[in-house]
C-alpha cells in the first residue's frame, strides 16, 4: 500500500510537469481573437484545465492519509521488477541500436535480451530463438513485405541470397 | 429493398477468396488475442496496424472485424474455463461460467456463449445495416458546430464512464488532446510543441501510442508475472451440448443482451464491457431463479456474451455513419482506414459503397467463421495459453517495435511508442485508463478544427454555436446522462419512509 501511496504522488508530480512543460511550449503560440482564433487558442485552452486537473491530482494524492481507501488494484507480489526495468530499457534504447547496428543485429540483441530478462530456459535456446526471430522478422518484413530498413552487411548478406 | 440489393453486392465483394482469408485470419487471431489474457482486441489490432498498410481498405476493415468479434468469442474461454476473463468485457463471464465449469458443465457453457455471440453478432449487424446509412444521410446535414458538439459530448460521456477517478480520467483526456496538438496547426500551417524537431512536424501518430499503451505496456505488465502457470479446466467433446432447459433458459437472455448491447454500443467510452454488466443485472432481476446468479445461472451467461458481441456492431455505426470511433478499438479502426486515405464519415457510403457493403457482410461472414471454429477447436485456441508467455511477450514486443517502424520508417515513431509504453506500465494500477487518452488524441483535431471554424463562421458569437437543434439536443443529453443519476438518488432519499 505504501508503494502504491508512493507511485500516485510521484505520477500527480510528473503529470503537474508536464503541464507546466506544455504550459511554457505554448508561449510561442498565438491565441488570436474569438472572432479569428490562432494556433494557440486549443493549447491554451488545454494547458489551462491541465494546470487546474494535475494540481487537484496531486492536491488529493498528498492529502490521502494511512485511513482513506485508495481505489487502486492490489498489486500482487511477484519476483519480475528486474524483467520489467531490463525489457523496458532494451525497448528505450531499440531506435539507437537499429540507428547503428541496422536491423537483424538489433533484434537478435533485443530478443536475446529480453528472453534472459525473463530468465527463459537456457542462454544457449535463447540464443537460438533470438537468431530465428531476427532472420524470420527481417525476411517477413523486409523480403515479403518490402520494407525498407536500415542496411548492414548481415541484411546485404540475406538479401543477396534471395537473387540467387 | 436498396438495402438489399447493396448487401448482395456487399457479399458478391466479401466472398472473393481474399477476403474470406482475411475474414478468417481475423477471427482466428482475434480469438487467439481473446483467449490470451490482457492483450485483447486493442492489443491485437495495434500489433497488425502496421501490417495493414499491405492490405487494401477493404481487406484491412475486413480484418479487423473479424480480430474485434474474436476477441469478444476467445475472451469467454478463459473466462469459463480458467476464471481470468481474456479481456475486459469477459469479466461478467467469470462469475457464473467458470463456476459452470467446476460443476462439469464448462461445455454447455462455452457452446451457449458461442451461439448466443453468434446471434447477436447477427442482429447487431443487422442493426448496423440499416442504422449506418440512415444516420450518415442525416450526418450530412451536420456542420462544424455539430461536428465539435458530438467530438465534445464524446469525450465527456467517456471520462464519466471510464471508471474510477474522474479527475483522473480527464487529465488523461487532456494529455490526449496536448499530444494532438504537436505538429502543424491544422488550420494556419503553423508548427506547435516542435521544438525544433522536423519529425514532430509530422506530429505525434495514433499507432506508436496505441501500440506503445496497449502492447508494450501490456508486454511489461505480463513481464512481472510471467512465472504464473495456467490450468484450464479440461472439457470433452461430447460435453458441449446444453440441455434443453439450458436452451430454453438462454434464448430470451440472448436476444435482451443483443438488443441491450446494440443500443448500448452506440453510446462512447467501453460499451461492450457496459453492456455486459447492464445484461448481467437485467437477467438477474428478471430470471426466476435470482438466487442461481453466482453459482453457475446460465443465464449468467447467455446474456452478457451476447450484450458484448451485440455492442461491436453498435460501437461501428457512429464511426462508420459520423466518422468518430467511440471506443480506442475503433480508433485503431479509424487509424487504418486514414493510413488507407479513406476518412469515413456521412460521405463513406456514397464514395466509398463497395468498401461499406463489404464490411457489413464480412461481418455476417466473421460470425459465421466464428461460430464454426470456437466450439469444434475450442480445445486447440485454449491450448495456445500453455505456450510460455516468457517466450510470447519478446515476440509481441519486437512485433510492435518493428511493425512501428516498418510504417514511416521514423525513429521517433519508435520513441514515442517506448516512452508511452512505459508510461502506460506505470500508470496502470493507479487509476489512469489509456482509452481516454487514445480517444482524445483522434477526436482532438477534429475537436479543434471545428471550434475554430465554428468561431470563424459566427464571428466569435458562442450562441449560434450551441443553440443549433441538433447542438443543444446532443448538449441536453449529456446533460440528463449526468443529472439522472443525482436525481434518482434524490428522489430515492424522498420515498423512503422516516422510521422513528
Amino acid at each position: 500500500m505504501e508503494q502504491l501511496k508512493r507511485k500516485e504522488k510521484v505520477t500527480a508530480c510528473v503529470m503537474v510537469a508536464f503541464s507546466i512543460i506544455y504550459s511554457l511550449g505554448c508561449l510561442n503560440t498565438r491565441v488570436g481573437k474569438i472572432e479569428n482564433p490562432g494556433a494557440g487558442l486549443i493549447p491554451w485552452l488545454i494547458a489551462f484545465l491541465l494546470v487546474f486537473f494535475t494540481a487537484i491530482n496531486a492536491f488529493k494524492a498528498f492529502k490521502r492519509d494511512e485511513k482513506d481507501k485508495i481505489i487502486t488494484k492490489q498489486e500482487t507480489r511477484s519476483h519480475g521488477y528486474l524483467a520489467v526495468i531490463g525489457i523496458a530499457g532494451v525497448i528505450l534504447v531499440y531506435p539507437l541500436l537499429l540507428y547503428t547496428l541496422k536491423v537483424i543485429l538489433t533484434t537478435f540483441i533485443t530478443v536475446f535480451a529480453m528472453l534472459r530478462f525473463l530468465r527463459y530456459k537456457s542462454a544457449l535456446s535463447s540464443f537460438v530463438i533470438s537468431i530465428a526471430v531476427s532472420v524470420t522478422v527481417f525476411v517477413f518484413f523486409a523480403l515479403l513485405l518490402g520494407v525498407t530498413f536500415p542496411g548492414g552487411p548481415v541484411e546485404q548478406f540475406l538479401l543477396g541470397l534471395r537473387w540467387m | 429493398m436498396e438495402v438489399l440489393h447493396n448487401l448482395v453486392l456487399g457479399f458478391g465483394t466479401a466472398f472473393k477468396p481474399l477476403y474470406l482469408a482475411y475474414a478468417l485470419l481475423g477471427a482466428v487471431f482475434g480469438t487467439i488475442t481473446g483467449i490470451l489474457p490482457g492483450l485483447g482486441p486493442i492489443g491485437a489490432m495495434s500489433i497488425l496496424l502496421s501490417f495493414t498498410l499491405y492490405l487494401d481498405a477493404t481487406g484491412a476493415m475486413i480484418l479487423f472485424a473479424g480480430i474485434y468479434y474474436g476477441a469478444m468469442y476467445g475472451g469467454a474461454s478463459t473466462s469459463i474455463l480458467l476464471n481470468i476473463p481474456g479481456e475486459a468485457a469477459s469479466v461478467v463471464t467469470c462469475i457464473d461460467g467458470y463456476q459452470m465449469g467446476k460443476k462439469g458443465r464448462a461445455g454447455a457453457a462455452l457452446t451457449v456463449a458461442a451461439v448466443g455471440s453468434f446471434i447477436a453478432g447477427t442482429i447487431s449487424v443487422i442493426g448496423l445495416t440499416l442504422a449506418a446509412p440512415t444516420l450518415s444521410g442525416f450526418a450530412l446535414r451536420f456542420g462544424p458546430p455539430e461536428f465539435l458538439a458530438i467530438g465534445v459530448s464524446g469525450l465527456v460521456i467517456l471520462v464519466r464512464l471510464s471508471g474510477g477517478s474522474s479527475v483522473k480520467s480527464i487529465i488523461m483526456v487532456l494529455v490526449g488532446l496536448a499530444l494532438a496538438t504537436v505538429g502543424i496547426d491544422p488550420i494556419g500551417g503553423m508548427e506547435r510543441f516542435t521544438f525544433g524537431v522536423y519529425e514532430l512536424s509530422q506530429g505525434i501518430d495514433l499507432v506508436p501510442v496505441a501500440m506503445g499503451l496497449f502492447g508494450i505496456a501490456e508486454v511489461l505488465y505480463a513481464a512481472r508475472h510471467s512465472e504464473e502457470r495456467l490450468k484450464p479446466i479440461d472439457i470433452r467433446m461430447r460435453e458441449l451440448l446444453p440441455t434443453l432447459s439450458e436452451w430454453r433458459r438462454s434464448t430470451a437472455p440472448i436476444f435482451r443482451g443483443s438488443t441491450l448491447g446494440f443500443i448500448i454500443g452506440l453510446i462512447p467510452g467501453p460499451s461492450h464491457v457496459i453492456s455486459t454488466f447492464v445484461s448481467y443485472f437485467v437477467e438477474k432481476k428478471l430470471s426466476k431463479h435470482p438466487e442461481e446468479f453466482g453459482k453457475g445461472a446460465i443465464e449468467g451467461v447467455a446474456g452478457p456474451e451476447a450484450a458484448n458481441n451485440a455492442a461491436v456492431g453498435g460501437a461501428y455505426v457512429p464511426l462508420l455513419a459520423l466518422g468518430l470511433p467511440f471506443t480506442p478499438a475503433l480508433a485503431v479502426v479509424l487509424g487504418a482506414l486514414l493510413l488507407h486515405g479513406v476518412t469515413p464519415g456521412p460521405n463513406l457510403i456514397k464514395q466509398k459503397p463497395e468498401l461499406f457493403w463489404a464490411l457489413i457482410a464480412s461481418m455476417y461472414i466473421g460470425n459465421m467463421m466464428l461460430l464454426v471454429l470456437n466450439l469444434p477447436l475450442v480445445k486447440i485456441f485454449v491450448s495456445i495459453l500453455k505456450v510460455p508467455r516468457k517466450l510470447l511477450l519478446p515476440l509481441i514486443a519486437v512485433v510492435c517495435l518493428v511493425g512501428v517502424y516498418s510504417i514511416g520508417s521514423s525513429y521517433m515513431d519508435l520513441v514515442v511508442l517506448a516512452v508511452l509504453g512505459i508510461a502506460g506500465y506505470a500508470l496502470r494500477g493507479i487509476g489512469y485508463e489509456p482509452a481516454p487518452l487514445v480517444l482524445a488524441l483522434v477526436l482532438g483535431p477534429l475537436i479543434e478544427t471545428s471550434l475554430r471554424q465554428s468561431l470563424k463562421i459566427t464571428r466569435g458569437d458562442i450562441g449560434p454555436i450551441i443553440f443549433r437543434p441538433i447542438c443543444i439536443s446532443v448538449y441536453c443529453t449529456v446533460l440528463i446522462f449526468f443529472a439522472a443519476p443525482y436525481v434518482l438518488r434524490l428522489f430515492k432519499g424522498r420515498r423512503r419512509p422516516i422510521t422513528a
